[in-house]
């Protein structure tokens, strides 16, 4: 998953909507594109599952929850994880927050 | 005494390493790791896959052990393919664009090959790239579509070969623009006789959906899709490659097409001999073994000596445009019409920038007189 900082992490209550995307699977990465914007970006497969997971009904807490059922071992990396590739959704624009 | 084409029609050239990629999944893989050398090497395959627009599949059969060789280099396959699929990516977000456009302003499409092909058909899109976007319409709605591509800012690549040809005769027009790429606008799917036919298929009835990005892209329904991809398989003569011919194969296996179904249609616009030599071709070039009804069927199928005549100017050894045409013409209903479509094909208007009248009547001749040469050899 991409590098962020952490110290701007949102609150957990908060609830984002992927935007319509179209993607390729090339190896371990998915290739995805903006459909309104066009933006282009490569991430691994795991972050594609949290940009899934944000369908505009699941809160960050929850969507932390859905994927941490996966693997309750990891859940805490996991948590960590998809905050992180929250945040660099937001600032690559590929999710909107809903009010 | 006229001499038919060989029934079976002669193939279209094989390319070495290609078929058997464009094969992966539908034939037998190789018994043995086949060795890179023996197709000049590694870089030289990735190379060659990249433009032929396969690393997609390349990438598939490399991971199913087809190959064996010192040289082989995953990171190069996998640019290779990353490129590529950027760019079926940039005509896919194009096509919605397109679709979104059409439908917009009322303008009855489907889109085609690329995008259509890609999704309906492979079991992953990233072994079908692609990167432009086609369209086909209905005649009444060419002028409309052009205007419509006209106001987007694309630019038609060859202009009208005189006014009111492209509605009523015309095969398609190529356009490029900066925002949409190369957008191919079909009229017919096919040149001369064949795509004539198959517009008799109705290509725009009963439109299918693709669910692409949260949006909906119509797309050819399954039977008429196979036809006319088999059409197109032999259509294209020599210049057929591997991966339309996976295309076809992979067409006419969708589920919901049934071979019964399928001959039918064919039969109903005078294709059966087309379809049948499209299978064939398909089934020896890429080695498809199978108790595919529609293979059996298209093996033990005897072509008419009309039919062999009309398939003759798509064979490799016999491909001529001026003859596909001839035949296009000699189908065409009202004696108004052949003499607009003649002059159209014979005499394009100045403007058009088509080869001048001398040079094209020069060709033609050649053109014909090669084919009764050839066929009385």
């Amino acid at each position: 998953m991409a590098e962020v900082s952490h110290s701007s992490a949102r609150h957990d209550d908060r609830v984002f909507q992927a935007r319509a995307t179209i993607r390729r699977i090339l190896d371990d990465d998915v290739l995805i594109v903006d459909v309104e914007t066009g933006e282009m970006l490569q991430i691994n497969r795991s972050a594609m599952l949290v940009l899934d997971a944000c369908d505009g009904q699941r809160s960050v807490a929850e969507v932390v929850a859905h994927l941490a059922r996966r693997q309750p071992d990891s859940a805490a990396a996991i948590a960590t994880d998809v905050r992180a590739a929250i945040e660099m959704f937001c600032i690559a624009s590929f999710l909107d927050e809903l009010t | 005494m006229v001499r038919y084409a060989p029934w079976p029609l002669v193939v279209p050239p094989s390319q070495p390493f290609l078929d058997d990629v464009a094969a992966w999944g539908l034939a037998a893989p190789p018994t043995t790791a086949l060795e890179t050398e023996s197709f000049g090497g590694w870089r030289q395959m990735v190379t060659t896959a990249h433009a032929a627009r396969m690393p997609g599949l390349l990438a598939k059969t490399l991971a199913d052990g087809y190959w064996q060789g010192a040289d082989i280099d995953a990171s190069m396959l996998h640019e290779s393919l990353r490129d590529r699929l950027t760019m079926d990516l940039v005509a896919e977000r194009r096509a919605l664009i397109v679709t979104d456009h059409f439908t917009r302003h009322g303008i009855r499409h489907v889109i085609f090959k690329g995008v259509a092909y890609a999704h309906g058909r492979e079991v992953d899109p990233g072994c079908r790239h692609f990167d432009d976007v086609d369209v086909v319409v209905h005649g009444s709605d060419f002028p409309r579509a052009k205007t419509l591509l006209d106001d987007l800012g694309a630019r038609r690549l060859y202009p009208e070969p005189r006014p009111g040809f492209d509605e009523r005769f015309g095969k398609g027009a190529s356009y490029i623009s900066d925002e949409l790429g190369a957008i191919d606008l079909h009229r017919m799917v096919a040149t001369g006789w064949a795509g004539a036919r198959l517009d008799e298929a109705g290509l725009l009835e009963n439109v299918d959906a693709l669910d692409l990005g949260g949006r909906k892209i119509p797309v050819m329904e399954p039977i008429t899709a196979a036809l006319v991809t088999c059409v197109r398989v032999v259509a294209g003569g020599s210049a057929v490659t591997a991966r339309e011919m996976r295309d076809a194969a992979l067409a006419w296996q969708v589920p919901g097409v049934s071979h019964i179904a399928l001959i039918n249609r064919a039969t109903d616009v005078q294709l059966g001999a087309m379809l049948a030599a499209g299978v064939r071709n398909t089934v020896e070039r890429l080695g498809l073994v199978s108790d595919d009804p529609l293979i059996q069927w298209s093996m033990t199928y005897v072509p008419t000596k009309r039919e062999l005549v009309r398939l003759a100017p798509y064979t490799p050894d016999g491909w001529s445009y001026p003859r596909q045409l001839s035949m296009q013409l000699r189908d065409m209903p009202g004696l108004k019409n052949k003499a607009r479509f003649f002059v159209g094909v014979a005499l394009p208007a100045r403007a058009s920038g088509r080869a001048p009248m001398r040079k094209r009547i020069g060709s033609a001749t050649r053109d014909l007189l090669g084919a009764r040469e050839r066929r009385a050899s």
